[in-house]
């Protein structure tokens, strides 16, 4: 089992909040977890908390132009790159690019409905390699009706990313730890979205660990390309 | 002809809120719940059914259908709110029989050092 892992955690409302929420998320389960730089304790505070941080950045850009400016050397800087598609442009930039690591949807469900992981974003995304993530938070923060509409997008989403095999990553993508789900309570929530329980495991557990490994090893370093690697010097 | 009974699930669960909550508000919070994400016929076939439930350390033992444990966890991790605070119900433990669960909770209460918060009372 590669252990189960939370590639979102968002900035929580109080700043003291972000040790609990280490805590909580090593309790419940995790043993890795994603954080923007600026958010994340010391490094050796996190591992004695008993979770390992990756480094994360979430963009947010406002055209495809933006996010090609933003993404200009983030790559080296951070192990996941995501990318909230506010705008078709920025998705499909964002999907062919081979820099971003995670493609995220809108969780207000008026921008949901205009812009989301559509046919083409799926073939786009299994091209570049592009993960889609789903926030258990969006639909947790739903009230029921909302939350059906958003299920039923969800559910496409999921079926276009199964058909163009682009691996999909659940997140609890919470700001506080009200918001945060063990593992087994996610895969739970997955039958919502009619995810069996092996494909929702591999969801918060294989999946983004496939996204940090490769990352960390283009990061380490002696890397040149994926599959060469510098050993040493034969001087 | 004898008919084999419906097999059960008990779930250790723990609630996690500011405001303090009794049984009966809880487990009409979790029947909701049920009735909310999977309707009146997915509650009838979940069947739960608050078994025992200490207030003062919001911890409870709810039982259920074998069958849709999955549906009752899921409506669970669902509980954003209850009694208008802010909060959520962690399931810490899953048995198929009750005598087992308490059996694991008294060992579990042996071994913690806090064990206030995550026992409860057993008769």
């Amino acid at each position: 089992m590669a252990g189960f892992i939370d590639l979102h955690l968002k900035r929580p409302s109080r700043p003291d909040e972000l040790r609990s929420m280490l805590e909580h998320a090593a309790r419940l389960g995790f043993r890795k977890v994603g954080l923007a730089p600026s958010e994340s304790p010391e490094p050796g505070g996190a591992g004695e908390l008993g979770v390992d941080v990756v480094t994360r950045v979430d963009l947010r850009p406002g055209s495809g132009r933006e996010l090609l400016r933003l993404l200009g050397g983030l790559r080296w800087r951070y192990e996941v790159v995501a990318v909230e598609c506010l705008g078709k442009d920025v998705a499909r930039q964002a999907a062919k690019d081979h820099r971003v690591d995670v493609l995220n949807f809108s969780s207000s469900l008026s921008t949901r409905m205009r812009v989301w992981f559509d046919r083409q974003e799926a073939s786009l995304a299994s091209e570049a390699g592009c993960a889609l993530e789903i926030n258990i938070s969006d639909i947790l923060r739903a009230g029921p009706y909302q939350c059906a509409k958003l299920l039923s997008i969800l559910r496409v989403e999921i079926e276009n990313a199964r058909r163009r095999e682009v691996p999909v990553v659940v997140s609890s993508g919470a700001d506080s730890p009200s918001l945060m789900r063990s593992p087994r309570e996610i895969v739970a929530l997955l039958d919502l979205l009619d995810v069996e329980e092996g494909e929702g495991k591999d969801m918060i557990s294989r999946n983004p660990l496939m996204i940090v490994e490769r990352n960390r090893m283009k990061m380490a370093p002696g890397f040149v390309a994926p599959g060469i690697r510098v050993v040493g010097d034969a001087r | 002809m004898p008919v084999r009974g419906e097999r059960r699930r008990y779930l250790l669960f723990q609630i996690v809120s500011e405001g303090s909550l009794d049984g009966r508000a809880v487990e009409e919070a979790i029947r909701r719940g049920i009735m909310t994400l999977y309707g009146v016929k997915g509650l009838s076939q979940a069947n739960p059914q608050l078994i025992e439930y200490d207030a003062e350390g919001k911890v409870g033992i709810l039982r259920c259908s074998h069958s849709h444990l999955r549906q009752v966890r899921a409506s669970l991790a669902y509980t954003t709110s209850l009694e208008g605070y802010s909060a959520s119900i962690h399931i810490k433990d899953v048995s198929g029989t009750l005598r087992a669960l308490r059996r694991r909770i008294r060992r579990q209460s042996l071994t913690r050092p806090t064990p206030s918060s995550t026992s409860i009372s057993v008769p």
